[in-house]
């Protein structure tokens, strides 16, 4: 039996597709602004209707080796990184959930830990150096190695898989890596896509240790360029310092910014329809069930 | 068989993480840069005031864009010949505009801080914190080595700023001197417009207010649309500072007298004046409803598509320059110079025209407490070059032969930019400023053109025939004390205070009086005291 669709049905979905709205029209602002001239902008005091189609702000954005560089340095990060937050934090995981493994109690104490408590800018940055990984594209890899929130959900999620399969394959012969591999990642694909996900996006959207750590401009990832040029020299600062800002070519048309902005959202979101269908089963993994 | 070769691989992945992660501890720390421990290659440098070649040096250098503007000296002209004059190689730390601040705390923290490194930390706790850890050193007491560093130093805005008869600094030069500021403020304004709608110039308050209104409300480029805006800006703090040119408070953002006290201008009683004309202007429909919204150069944007009657903005010849590229991009075929002219403010309400007028510099550079003496002494030979005589007309000027030819006492540029080498900006953010307004206006006729450069500086000797210059005290301007340099950072943000007031429909003076009684309690008769008291204590005039 169909339900009927009564007025609070029509009242819901006008509520939600306001909302949407709302939610896209900066974000379709900021694509139309992409194509248009400035003079096209300025025009309308809040630029909403396209009046042309221009591609000069990508065309001066790609000309430049600034963005290739830090595309190629976004990419290899995103990469690079994704797979070693992966591969430690699975194989980290699966070892804190056996209960034999000696000093299991500890670590996880340190894990949470660390949680709560940061060492600070400072000590980390000196730590950094002593590791010798200034100006070096390692630091915004191994020292996010592991993020312990999603660690703490992989571990959630490993120890609800029946012991039953292990056992099994105990008595099959297989050691602890085969059962790993062949038994526990073949079941927990929606949660590694999950987890991929969430790293895959946090790695591109590095820029916080890239700005402390990276001192070579050829090795800046896509975020902390984009940052640069959208920075805007602050309304409490002094007009002297405004001008010298200015006059240093700092300044981009908002055309320009973003074109940037579009790059660098691009091509995370293209990840996003692959991904998508174990977003939905990822969203309840928060959701400890012992 | 198996099982042995089990155990092999467990206990040799064990090994090799393990040592992965010790591979990091241990060892000691490796300098980045080779500061410290250099020594001289070279016999000792003479002590004469010529610059004589000193020792060879490699010196990190840390400032705005240095990672962009430090080019290789192989390929940059300019680089070079600074290097092999100076006997110095320039390394670069980089920090750009976004970063500065954070990576020069994390730097003084972790005690990495480059040899020689540029910011705006004038009066800052920041400064008295790394003075007291011994982090930046001090200047030699004699600079009779250093004729023209010397000469700076003795400024009468840059001596107050000494600490216990030492300076701390050497000031990054934006003029080399306060009356070159005249440029600094003033309006462009649509000739044409004030030709259509019949408009004389204007020389009072009233009649610049009456001008802004005609611009937005009368249709000047008649295309029948209520489009146009009277007056807009293209800087918050060069609106405030402009308006206060023509207000009772013309030095509004440093100290005044009244009643025989030295307080904040802010709390003085002529800000009620400044508030009554600002939102005059405002609620005349002057003033661009959008003014406190505007970013950074929105104002010269919206000047350029034109629709805009005036703005207030620098009205150097490179600023106008820089409005005019962007003018010929939105209107090709109509002339920028021909549809402009520069306007100063209105006279105040004691009947003087006023200029601006500022210190010298905002920014410094400061020197790392590892730099030995002989590396200082090069160092200050190199910046003592910058304000030579020969290194400014370098900077200014170029390479003759190259960039510009002389006749007779003339120069005449022979490229079409005057310096067209990266590094220049390099120089730039040090002390290489070159000649200033002092540059002869036809060594820029080749970078701005003519007419804007002649505009620029007939507007610059008009101001300094006929306008006088706000009235400032450096000696107490520059007074450092703790309660003042926290209180200075609490009026950094007056433009916010001051815009909430205009846009809000009350009474302008009750509203400023509740904002003054806020500033008293974040700080301000503490600051007043201080300041009294060192005044006493100083003997300053």
């Amino acid at each position: 039996m169909r339900k009927k669709t009564t007025v609070a049905d029509y009242a819901v979905h006008f509520v939600l597709l306001l909302t949407a709205l709302i939610m896209i029209l900066p974000f379709y602002n900021v694509v139309i602004q992409s194509f248009a001239t400035p003079a096209a902008i300025a025009k309308q005091p809040l630029y909403l209707i396209p009046t042309v189609v221009d591609f000069s702000s990508y065309s001066l954005v790609f000309k430049g080796h600034e963005v290739w560089d830090s595309l190629k340095v976004s990419l290899i990060v995103t990469l690079a990184g994704t797979l070693t937050n992966m591969l430690i934090t699975v194989t980290g995981a699966y070892a804190l959930t056996k209960k034999n493994v000696p000093g299991n109690k500890i670590f996880i104490f340190l894990v949470i830990f660390q949680m709560l408590f940061h060492g600070g800018i400072v000590p980390t940055y000196l730590a950094i150096k002593d590791y010798h990984m200034l100006d070096n594209i390692l630091a915004m890899i191994l020292p996010i190695a592991v993020n312990t929130y999603y660690l703490i959900i992989m571990m959630s999620y490993f120890r609800n898989v029946p012991e039953a399969l292990e056992e099994a394959g105990r008595i099959d012969g297989a050691n602890d890596i085969q059962i790993l591999l062949r038994i526990i990642l073949p079941i927990s694909v929606p949660t590694l896509a999950a987890i991929t996900l969430f790293y895959a996006v946090d790695r591109w959207n590095e820029w916080w240790n890239a700005m402390i750590y990276i001192q070579d401009p050829a090795k800046f990832p896509l975020q902390l360029f984009l940052r640069q040029m959208l920075s805007d020299v602050s309304q409490a600062m002094n007009s002297e310092l405004a001008a010298d800002f200015t006059s240093s070519a700092n300044v981009f048309t908002n055309g320009v910014k973003m074109a940037m902005v579009i790059i660098s959202a691009v091509p995370i979101m293209l990840v996003y329809p692959w991904l998508q269908r174990y977003f939905t089963a990822g969203v309840t993994l928060g959701a400890v069930k012992e | 068989m198996k099982k042995g070769l089990r155990k092999i691989t467990a206990v040799t992945s064990v090994l090799a993480v393990s040592g992965a992660l010790l591979a990091g501890c241990g060892g000691s720390n490796e300098s980045s840069e080779s500061s410290a421990s250099a020594s001289p290659t070279v016999a000792e440098a003479s002590a004469s005031a010529s610059p004589a070649v000193s020792a060879a040096y490699n010196v990190s250098v840390a400032l705005w864009d240095v990672g962009k503007n430090l080019t290789d000296p192989a390929t940059d002209k300019l680089l070079k010949t600074v290097e092999d004059k100076t006997n110095l190689t320039f390394e670069a730390k980089a920090v750009t505009w976004n970063d500065y601040k954070e990576k020069y705390n994390l730097w003084a923290a972790s005690g990495e801080l480059p040899d020689m490194f540029v910011t705006d930390f004038r009066l800052t706790p920041t400064v008295d914190t790394w003075i007291k850890q011994g982090l930046i050193r001090a200047l030699p007491d004699d600079l009779s080595a250093y004729p023209n560093l010397q000469k700076v130093m003795e400024l009468e805005d840059i001596k107050p700023l000494a600490i216990d008869g030492k300076f701390y600094f050497v000031p990054r030069l934006s003029k080399l001197k306060p009356d070159e500021y005249a440029t600094e403020r003033g309006f462009i304004v649509r000739k044409d417009w004030m030709e259509t709608l019949g408009i004389q110039t204007p020389t009072t308050f009233e009649e610049y207010d009456a001008m802004f209104q005609a611009f937005a409300k009368n249709d000047p480029d008649k295309n029948g649309k209520n489009d146009t805006i009277g007056l807009t800006h293209n800087f918050n703090d060069v609106l405030g500072t402009t308006l206060a040119l023509g207000s009772a408070v013309p030095n509004i953002k440093g100290w005044v007298q009244e009643s025989g006290q030295w307080i904040p201008a802010l709390a003085s009683q002529g800000m009620y004046d400044y508030l009554t004309k600002f939102k005059k202007l405002y609620d005349d429909g002057a003033l661009d409803k959008d003014f406190a919204i505007l970013n950074t150069n929105d104002g010269s944007d919206k000047f350029a598509t034109g629709n805009v009657g005036a703005l207030a903005i620098q009205t150097g010849d490179s600023t106008l320059k820089m409005v005019k590229d962007k003018w010929d991009k939105a209107n090709p075929g109509k002339s920028f110079e021909d549809s402009i002219t520069i306007l100063p403010v209105w006279p105040a309400a004691d009947g003087n025209t006023y200029r601006f007028y500022s210190a010298t510099a905002y920014s410094d550079i400061y020197f790392s407490a590892k730099v030995d003496d002989q590396k200082m002494d090069a160092i200050l030979k190199f910046l003592d070059f910058n304000l030579s005589e020969e290194g400014k007309d370098l900077y200014a000027y170029g390479f003759e032969g190259e960039d510009y030819k002389k006749e007779g006492d003339k120069i005449v540029p022979v490229a079409t930019t005057r310096v067209n080498y990266p590094s220049y900006n390099f120089f730039f953010y040090l002390n290489g400023i070159g000649h200033g307004m002092d540059t002869a206006r036809e060594a820029k006729y080749a970078v701005n053109g003519q007419k804007l450069v002649d505009m620029a500086y007939d507007n610059y000797d008009w101001m300094l025939q006929n306008a006088k210059p706000i009235p400032i005290n450096f000696g107490v301007e520059f007074i450092s004390t703790p309660a003042k340099n926290k209180f200075q950072s609490v009026i950094a943000t007056y433009m916010d205070d001051i815009t909430k007031i205009i846009l809000d429909k009350g009474d302008t003076q009750a509203a400023w009086d509740k904002q003054i009684k806020a500033y008293k309690s974040q700080g301000l008769d503490d600051a007043i005291k201080e300041v009294n008291e060192a005044v006493a204590q100083q003997g300053i005039q």
